[in-house]
């Protein structure tokens, strides 16, 4: 039996100035899949994201939503003005949202506790990705959209970062899909990579997708294969650290 | 019938400073803050219609005052955020100089450049006051009611729109609100120092507050501070209130960011 689907996008095309950002892409995330979407900048990434959470809406194409469904998002830029004094509680509070902040089972978890009144332009980048976290699963979302929530933090606090999101996905039931660069990521944690480039230029599990010529043309041979070199080694996470140096 | 004239002003200048004062947040956290000083400019072309097409009713800074708006939501609309400083100082230059010329040109005897400028804030009516009043009372509703949509919006628009903040909406209604404002108390502020009054208790209110309710509530009093003891001191003095008001708000940023750099540096040789 097939598993029950969260949000399913049909052959979705966005034009923008002419130009077309998505064309004719189809993606579908089910109950409890871990999906990421790779691919190079101006790909579309961040308006494929856009197109399934209503953001973005000139689009043509179908995207069916299951009723009523709760979606936590971590979008790619956010970055707090200096000019709002706003402290973490205050962010974590956000919108229609009566909130105990000092029994609350996701801030315990993410030892938000510390830092709950700090304001919010002053964190670390694993603080700030911390929180925004945290505050997209306070509602607990059945789907966790996630737009290259790795960037801007350093290789400790990306490994630190993957091992959050992996416990997520097991703790919280909830679906992810995630955009990021970090192919080695993708290979040893997710289910299936949706490789975009405007249209979606091969899909399917990581093993097959970096099999396929088209990943080959699209990242370059060279990062094709280490690729796949590295794959042979993920198993231990010790040795991921050896190359990641 | 001075003292008649002073509570006038004072009531004035108290509903101006309260409404300016709580939206002026939401101003500079948007980065809108050309966005007062753009329109006032603008409105001189309005003011200028009015004086040579429409004698009476304010009909040239209403049509104005709307184009105005129109094009900023156009702007915004294109890049989500507030719109591009360089056209907006462009409309407003442009409209300002034309304003100028339509003046100059069939009606010099009845240019009045000081009130254009400075504002006729003892020259208040009743029906002025009426309005006035409406326009706080609405304000405050709009704040009750669209407080967390409109902070939502102001830290990320996208992420607010995907949590099922009405955006187009709520920022639809902010604009319309403000431009009212402005429209409403230009001809008590002038046109030059509108953007102070907005953008002012605010920028103060920042190194005071922690979080964002608190600076809202700040800048309300810094205005409502500034515009009494202002008006009084024009009073006792004799000079127009609108520049001794901005003076008043100009002593307290200086004083309220030494303070909070004092206190900086103070915190920050304690932790070493």
């Amino acid at each position: 039996m097939k598993s029950e689907s969260l949000i399913h996008a049909h052959n979705i095309s966005v034009v923008k100035g002419g130009k077309h950002i998505l064309k004719d892409v189809s993606v579908s995330i089910e109950k409890n899949s871990f999906k990421t979407i790779i691919g190079p900048n101006g790909a579309g990434k961040t308006m494929l994201l856009h197109t399934l959470l209503g953001i973005e809406r000139e689009i043509s194409g179908s995207i069916t939503r299951k009723k009523n469904l709760s979606i936590g998002y971590v979008p790619q830029h956010l970055q707090v003005s200096k000019d709002i004094p706003l402290r973490v509680v205050d962010m974590l509070r956000l919108y229609r949202r009566p909130l105990d902040v000092h029994n609350n089972p996701v801030i315990q978890t993410f030892q938000i506790d510390p830092i709950l009144n700090k304001q919010m332009h002053t964190l670390s980048g694993g603080e700030h990705q911390r929180v925004l976290l945290a505050r997209a699963l306070l509602n607990n979302p059945e789907l966790l959209i996630l737009d290259e929530p790795d960037q801007n933090l350093d290789v400790g606090g990306k490994i630190a970062l993957y091992d959050i999101i992996r416990s997520i996905y097991q703790n919280y039931g909830c679906a992810i899909l995630m955009v990021s660069h970090d192919i080695h990521f993708v290979v040893s944690s997710t289910q299936e990579v949706y490789c975009l480039n405007n249209v979606v230029c091969c899909s399917g599990s990581p093993q097959a997708v970096k099999d396929s010529r088209e990943f080959a043309d699209l990242f370059g041979q060279e990062i094709a294969e280490t690729f796949a070199v590295y794959h042979h080694s993920i198993p231990q996470h010790t040795e991921r650290e050896t190359i990641n140096k | 019938m001075l003292e008649f004239l002073f509570w006038k002003t004072l009531a004035a200048a108290i509903m101006i400073a309260s409404t300016t004062g709580s939206l002026g947040s939401f101003v500079v956290w948007r980065r809108m803050t050309f966005f007062g000083e753009s329109l006032a400019h603008s409105l001189s072309l309005g003011i200028a219609l009015n004086l040579l097409l429409f004698s009476g009713f304010q009909w040239g800074l209403i049509v104005v005052g709307i184009l105005f708006m129109l094009a900023i939501y156009g702007m915004q609309k294109k890049m989500l955020f507030s719109g591009h400083a360089t056209a907006l100082h462009m409309i407003a230059h442009t409209s300002l100089a034309i304003g100028i010329l339509l003046m100059y040109m069939f009606s010099p005897q009845s240019i009045d450049l000081h009130g254009l400028f400075f504002g006729n804030l003892l020259g208040i009516t009743f029906v002025d006051l009426f309005i006035l009043g409406v326009l706080t009372l609405v304000t405050g509703f709009f704040l009750i009611f669209l407080w967390k949509d409109l902070l939502f919006l102001s830290i990320d628009a996208n992420l607010a729109r995907a949590e099922g903040v009405k955006v187009g909406f709520v920022n639809g209604a902010f604009l319309v609100l403000l431009t009212t404002i402005v429209v409403v108390i230009i001809r008590m502020t002038g046109t030059l120092l509108i953007s102070t009054v907005l953008v002012f208790p605010s920028s103060s209110a920042r190194y005071l507050a922690k979080s964002p309710r608190g600076m809202l509530v700040y800048s309300v009093c810094v205005s409502v501070f500034a515009v009494v003891s202002g008006v009084m001191y024009s009073f006792y003095i004799d000079v127009p209130p609108i520049p001794a008001v901005v003076v008043v708000h100009g002593v307290i940023f200086l004083f309220v960011f030494l303070v909070y750099l004092l206190r900086s540096r103070l915190s920050r040789r304690n932790r070493q």
